[in-house]
């Protein structure tokens, strides 16, 4: 089987390709809040480098966020659009998911920033997920992670976190491909997921609608 | 050659199959109408997951209903400006996804531009309209812009505005007038049928900006005054709900179709073409044939499917641009603003025109 693997849940677009469980390419960039120009030349160009065609791809795997809403519709837009041509099966993975994918550790935090300092979080005990993806504030996280026993703290914005303030025992693997969600993680957990025909991103928080001061279109 | 379009601008979805001779073989719209009712406005994130979720069975129905495969069609149009950037990108992805998978040509289009050739479609029962083809004066008349183009040809290098709304659409002036007077959205149709039981001349409303000369419009005012009107003396009912409906569609069309014509004057041209929502309003498509009839000018006005928003518009201005050779890249991007140029400056001092006007939201009651 071969898979193609893409996520742009965070300012960093990630592609993959594998054959048969091994990483054949990959391309990663910091391409900010220009996913929209950027994915598909980046796909065009990793296809060119390998020589192979939409058509070869047998499964795409899509990160599904949480994230950047925009980057995650980015993201799946183009894969369905892919799919709908080559008739090809999507997989949806989630991007706290593909961060600590290849840890072994007993207790793993998964962070990924969010907007207005916020963060999006998620926690793997022995191999359970104990903390579902959620949205909090930097407080809240060291707040309700008391007493959490030793951990592992993936993505970047990890670095940012005063951990010591709470007596939080938490050890930093924010280097690649720990530090932002990457498309070589991702196809990993890809093989052995079950496809579905769309995919919806995983948006976890709510949007902000309801504020009087948001801008809002009213023709 | 056969196009698939993709529309994802503002709150339709909606994909179409159109060949080269304007001939529809499908148009699919999902409207997003009731989504955002609540919120009496288009609210952009919420507009951008409905289109996630709806572009992909709104192109397979489409290639279906065309009982076509899409190996069958040459190239994907896909609406990349103006309008939401959200919504937009969403279309934008989805038809690079399938250009690049199916290995065809992509091509982005605007929106205004689709809204100015939509006359040129044919759907089925419909014949190519007399007198159509180019150079004439366009009236663009939707909910999120209005203004006059000087159409020289299908391509927007080929479209220069004459002048254009300072504040609002006229359409959005139809819908938040019908809003004040407690009609449903989208309320010019609503309007419009109340105005034919209405008599124009009991109610005196100031028409908006009717200043000889200028080609620029402003909606704004009358809007207000209506509003003014509902403050003070409550909501009319009955006949004189009508008779207000009917002074405010007379003011607005009147204005419409006077500046079109003086328009027609001033570029010398023997044909106009409508576009866009309004023009299905009933009393402008009759005082546009009615001045039409007496100077002598060829009046076009498109059938209602293709009027409002829709991607057959869409297909239709990218077969154009194929022709000419044109495609584009898969770092094709999504645009808020027109490609065509803008000579009217907007309320606040800003130059350029927004694909709607910017309010303070408020949740219908
Ligand atoms: N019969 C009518 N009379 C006046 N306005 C109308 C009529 N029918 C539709 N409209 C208006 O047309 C607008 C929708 O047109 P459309 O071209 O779809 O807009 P947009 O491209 O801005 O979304 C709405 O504002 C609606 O009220």
């Amino acid at each position: 089987m071969r898979i193609a693997a893409l996520d742009t849940s965070t300012l960093l677009g990630s592609v993959a390709l594998f054959d048969h469980e091994v990483l054949v390419a990959e391309d990663s960039r910091r391409v900010s809040n220009a996913h929209g120009e950027a994915l598909l030349p980046m796909l065009q160009g990793l296809f060119a480098r390998t020589g192979w065609s939409p058509r070869d791809i047998d499964r795409w795997a899509v990160g599904i966020g949480p994230g950047s809403f925009t980057g995650i519709r980015i993201g799946v837009a183009t894969a369905q659009g892919i799919a709908l041509a080559t008739g090809a099966e999507l997989v949806g993975v989630n991007s706290l998911e593909t961060l600590a994918e290849g840890l072994e550790d007993t207790t793993v935090i998964s962070l990924l920033s969010a907007l207005r300092g916020e963060v999006f979080v998620s926690v793997r005990h022995e191999g359970a997920v104990v903390v579902p993806p959620s949205c909090w504030s930097l407080d809240e996280l060291t707040a309700r992670l008391e007493g959490f026993g030793p951990a592992v703290a993936v993505g970047e914005i990890a670095r940012s976190v005063d951990w010591g303030g709470r007596h939080l025992h938490v050890e930093l693997r924010t280097e690649p491909p720990h530090d932002l969600p990457r498309a070589s993680n991702l196809g990993r957990l890809a093989f052995n997921r079950l496809a579905s025909p769309w995919l919806e991103p995983l948006y976890v928080s709510a949007p902000h609608l309801t504020r009087p001061a948001a801008k809002v279109l009213v023709r | 050659m056969l196009v698939l379009g993709i529309e994802t601008s503002c709150d339709e979805t909606g994909a179409a199959v159109v060949s080269s001779d304007g001939t529809v073989l499908s148009d699919v719209v999902e409207s997003q109408v009731a989504l955002h009712a609540e919120w009496g406005g288009v609210v952009p994130e919420l507009a951008s997951r409905d289109h996630l979720r709806n572009t992909g069975p709104v192109v397979r129905e489409a290639l279906a209903k065309a009982g076509l495969r899409l190996d069958q069609v040459d190239a994907i149009a896909v609406t990349c400006r103006p309008g939401l950037v959200g919504a937009l990108l969403v279309g934008v992805q989805t038809a690079k996804g399938i250009a690049w998978g199916a290995g065809k040509p992509l091509v982005g289009v605007d929106h205004l531009v689709g809204h100015l050739v939509s006359v040129f479609l044919r759907r089925e029962g419909e014949t190519t309209q007399e007198g159509l083809g180019f150079p004439y004066v366009g009236l663009l008349v939707s909910g999120g812009h209005t203004a006059l183009y000087r159409v020289e040809g299908p391509c927007a290098d080929q479209i220069h505005e004459l002048g254009a709304t300072r504040d609002d659409a006229a359409g959005e002036a139809f819908d938040k007038v019908a809003k004040v007077l407690g009609l449903a959205y989208p309320g010019g149709p609503r309007i419009d049928r109340l105005a034919s039981e209405g008599d124009p001349l009991r109610v005196k409303l100031v028409p908006p900006m009717a200043r000889r000369g200028s080609l620029e419009f402003s909606f704004s005012g009358i809007k207000t005054e209506v509003a003014r009107r509902v403050a003070s003396g409550g909501v009319p009912q009955g006949d004189a709900l009508c008779d207000l409906c009917a002074s405010f569609q007379s003011a607005v069309t009147g204005v419409l179709a006077k500046k079109l014509f003086e328009a027609v004057e001033r570029e010398r041209m023997d044909r106009v073409v409508l576009g866009g929502g309004v023009s299905a309003n009933r009393e402008l498509r009759r005082r546009v044939e009615e001045l039409g009839r007496q100077k002598g000018i060829a009046t076009l006005v498109p059938s209602l499917a293709s009027a409002t928003d829709n991607a057959a518009m869409i297909a239709y201005a990218g077969i154009k641009r194929l022709e000419r050779g044109e495609v584009d890249g898969g770092d094709l991007v999504a645009t808020s603003e027109t490609v065509l140029e803008q000579l009217t400056r907007k309320g606040r001092g800003r130059r350029g025109s927004s694909p709607h006007a910017f309010s303070v939201p408020r949740r219908t009651e």
